[in-house]
């Protein structure tokens, strides 16, 4: 029992940044913005958790928790917010093509991850370039103390820092949010047919703008929490790797539900860490590890094939809403 | 509903916030990490060199300085252009170049347009690139780290180097075995669960010669220590080498954690498991301030200095080059204070000491077998063809990394008795 506790504690911790990217691309998809920009937006989010975190850290003798968990955690909020918007103005003010945007902003966040990572990793003087917030990180780290005394059960469901729990609340809200509620079903018709939604008059801008910032904001809370809890504060550059792509993976994998994304990141997770616990010969590493991808690319193909219409993307998922042309 | 919703957020941010400031309270004060055990030395010019003023030298990297791997470098190489005043119009650095023919590219072009008199490359995968250029360019000296074949490439300008980062692993690895021997005799563990973790990267015998350098460390003050392997597939992958970190201490009940791989995974996994880590490629004390033992690395800079020097005197620079602990190519980081057990700084200065005289061969045949025979010869993949032509066992040992008879990369690939690899097939 402990090591199926154990394999799926770290399914968990390693599907968590997959679910904050997914729920937040999927708030976004659902207001019609494919955002391919979302692995940069949470490198953003977590080299601006770290920037805040690392002047913080170096500034005080004794760290207090509250501002070790707060500052990180509304840097992160405010990088990610300021990189939302720059898909924001660019697609939605400007309708810039998406997936061109989107990409272009994957790079541009890894590329800025990693020059201020690089930058502080010089400040630092570090022989191993890296930057160790380990003394704000530990709060981040820390679980309900009692869970060691409950065995396996304590093992997968108390050993987690808070951001854990954060993401599972945040994927239960987003779903009850966009199923029932005025504004998720305002934001599902502005992702469905912006045109009507425009003639409903719901403000149609104000949502994509809401829904991309939002979205990006908690998919940044991905990257906060590998770097944070996952890694223990330390930074290196492309550290996260590609994360985020998979996050995006599996927000097709869920059919657009917050909820299924919730199993699907730890699906994803799982196999991601399975090698070590089937003892898979390395040889076969790169097949184990294709698994995510080959499953998201048959649940396309089933998807696809069935058309069942609660299982489709948003009908105008991915492109740009211009009122002239009602 | 938005209301709500914030309030539930803002409430699981405050118990957070409240758990995490109980376990705020009582933090004790840390010795520290001690000084270096083996130092980098101050470079300084040999005497009756002197550097032509149109002398140029260029670096090509994998990657740029924000890589483990390729910091070691460029540190390195930055230190000894200071040290011999070469000004930064004559030297450059080529970061980010890729083991395919971008490398080949950066070598013409450093040769042909910088005018470099010496091209450096730093990753096995570069070599065929320069194969390629040397010929091209008779004048200029080629040298690559980790390279197999400038001694049977026949190409006159061509080098190889390495170091013998095995004596450093061992020192490392007597660390691990006194920390051990520790917590037998606290009664933490039994003797026969003296069993080390190590994550590698690949099963190159780079990675199986230092794994094994390590364990013999061990070895040599802890008997009964045996030691599981994970391999990651990977140089660098902070996830894969984190989650095989935390396998072999949950799951295969390791109880102390080493690493031949780039990335913090296996540190920080040790630092939030309590596990004693020891660690490689420079120190990773501030990541794992309650668990890190001690580091080893290659330093580069005796290397970069000798090259230099050779070509400035007119002198040939040997075909392939293995730095020592004598020529202080191998070096060692301070020992955290806060975590080592007593005794552990002298047993490892005993070993350099006779690393030093001679005294010392880590692979000493007598220390070690195989399916419970002793080796007595050992044919070694030494020419690069991957197939065994070459008994690199002499006099007791297995002649590891010896560039003069065999060659400086290392080729001791065997997986000896106590060693069990957990996910490969050999």
């Amino acid at each position: 029992m402990n090591f199926i506790a154990q394999f799926l504690q770290r399914a968990i911790l390693q599907g968590t940044p997959l679910l904050f990217g997914a729920t937040g691309e999927i708030i976004t998809e659902k207001s019609g913005n494919l955002n391919l920009g979302i692995p940069g937006i949470m490198y953003v989010g977590a080299i601006s958790g770290v920037i805040g975190g690392f002047f913080y850290q170096n500034s005080v003798k004794s760290v207090n928790p509250f501002l070790a968990i707060m500052i990180p955690l509304l840097s992160c909020l405010l990088g990610a917010l300021l990189a939302s918007l720059i898909y924001c103005f660019l697609t939605i003010t400007l309708h810039a093509n998406q997936n061109v945007t989107g990409l272009a902003l994957t790079t541009f966040g890894v590329g800025f991850g990693n020059f201020f990572g690089g930058s502080l990793i010089k400040i630092t003087k570090s022989e191993v370039p890296y930057v160790a917030l380990t003394k704000i990180a530990k709060y981040y780290h820390s679980s309900f103390p009692f869970a060691k005394k409950l065995g396996w059960f304590g093992t997968l469901f108390f050993s987690y820092g808070f951001l854990v729990y954060l993401a599972v609340i945040l994927a239960i809200v987003a779903t009850v949010l966009l199923k029932r509620s005025r504004i998720g079903l305002q934001l599902r018709a502005v992702g469905e047919n912006p045109a009507t939604a425009d003639a409903a008059g719901i403000n149609v801008t104000g949502y994509k703008y809401f829904a991309t910032c939002i979205g990006g904001m908690v998919a940044g809370l991905g990257g906060l929490y590998f770097i944070m809890d996952y890694s223990g504060g330390i930074w290196s550059n492309n550290g996260f790797g590609d994360r985020g792509w998979l996050a995006i993976a599996i927000v097709i994998f869920a059919m657009w539900r917050p909820n299924l994304a919730i199993f699907a990141s730890y699906l994803f997770g799982g196999l991601y860490i399975l090698f070590n616990y089937i003892n898979a010969k390395m040889q076969l590493l790169p097949i184990i590890q294709m698994i995510p991808y080959v499953v998201t690319i048959l649940a396309l193909i089933l998807t696809s094939i069935r058309k069942k219409r609660e299982n489709q993307p948003p009908a105008s998922l991915g492109l740009s809403y211009f009122r002239e042309e009602r | 509903m938005f209301k709500r919703i914030m309030a539930l957020v803002l409430a699981v941010l405050m118990c957070a916030t409240m758990t995490v400031a109980l376990a705020s309270c009582g933090e004790d004060e840390k010795l520290g990490e001690g000084a270096e055990l083996l130092p980098r030395n101050t470079v300084t010019k040999s005497e009756g060199v002197t550097i032509p003023a149109d002398f140029k030298i260029g670096l090509i990297c994998l990657h740029d300085e924000n890589s483990t791997y390729d910091k070691n470098f460029i540190d390195a190489f930055k230190q000894v252009m200071t040290a011999l005043e070469i000004p930064s119009d004559r030297y450059f650095i080529k970061a980010g170049i890729g083991e395919d023919d971008t490398c080949e590219a950066a070598a013409r072009d450093l040769a042909g347009n910088k005018g470099c008199n010496i091209i450096f490359a730093d990753s096995f995968g570069h070599e065929q690139f320069l194969k390629k250029v040397a010929p091209d360019f008779p004048n200029v000296q080629f040298c690559h780290a980790t390279g197999t074949s400038a001694k049977t490439a026949g190409i006159a300008n061509l080098h190889n180097a390495f170091a013998s980062i095995y004596e450093g692993r061992y020192c490392a690895g007597i660390a691990a075995g006194m920390k051990l021997n520790e917590m037998i005799k606290d009664g933490k563990i039994t003797a026969e669960q003296a069993v080390i973790g190590y994550v590698g990267a690949f099963t190159y015998a780079e990675v199986v010669s230092g794994m094994t350098s390590f364990y013999l460390g061990a070895k040599s003050v802890c008997p009964s220590v045996t030691m599981k392997v994970r391999y990651t597939g990977s140089w660098y992958d902070q996830g894969k080498e984190q989650e095989a970190a935390t396998a072999l201490i949950n799951n295969d009940k390791c109880v102390l954690i080493s690493q031949h791989a780039d990335s913090l995974g296996a540190p920080t996994a040790c630092q939030q498991a309590g596990v004693p880590n020891v660690s490689y490629n420079g120190s990773t004390y501030s990541a794992g301030e309650d668990t890190f033992l001690i580091s080893s690395a290659i330093n580069w800079a005796p290397y970069f200095q000798y090259i230099i020097e050779q070509f400035c005197k007119g002198e040939t620079i040997a075909t392939d080059w293995c730095g020592t602990i004598a020529t202080n190519s191998v070096v060692l980081s301070g020992l955290n204070l806060d975590v080592i057990a007593e005794g552990t700084e002298a047993k490892i200065k005993e070993a350099i000491n006779a690393f030093k005289a001679g005294t010392l061969h880590v692979f000493d045949t007598s220390t070690w077998t195989v399916n419970g025979q002793h080796l007595t010869e050992y044919l070694a993949d030494v020419d690069g063809d991957f197939t065994g032509e070459t008994n690199v066992i002499h006099d007791g040992y297995f002649d590891e990394s010896n560039a003069d008879s065999f060659r400086s990369a290392p080729y001791f690939d065997i997986t000896i008795d106590g060693i069990t690899n957990l996910n490969t097939v050999k």
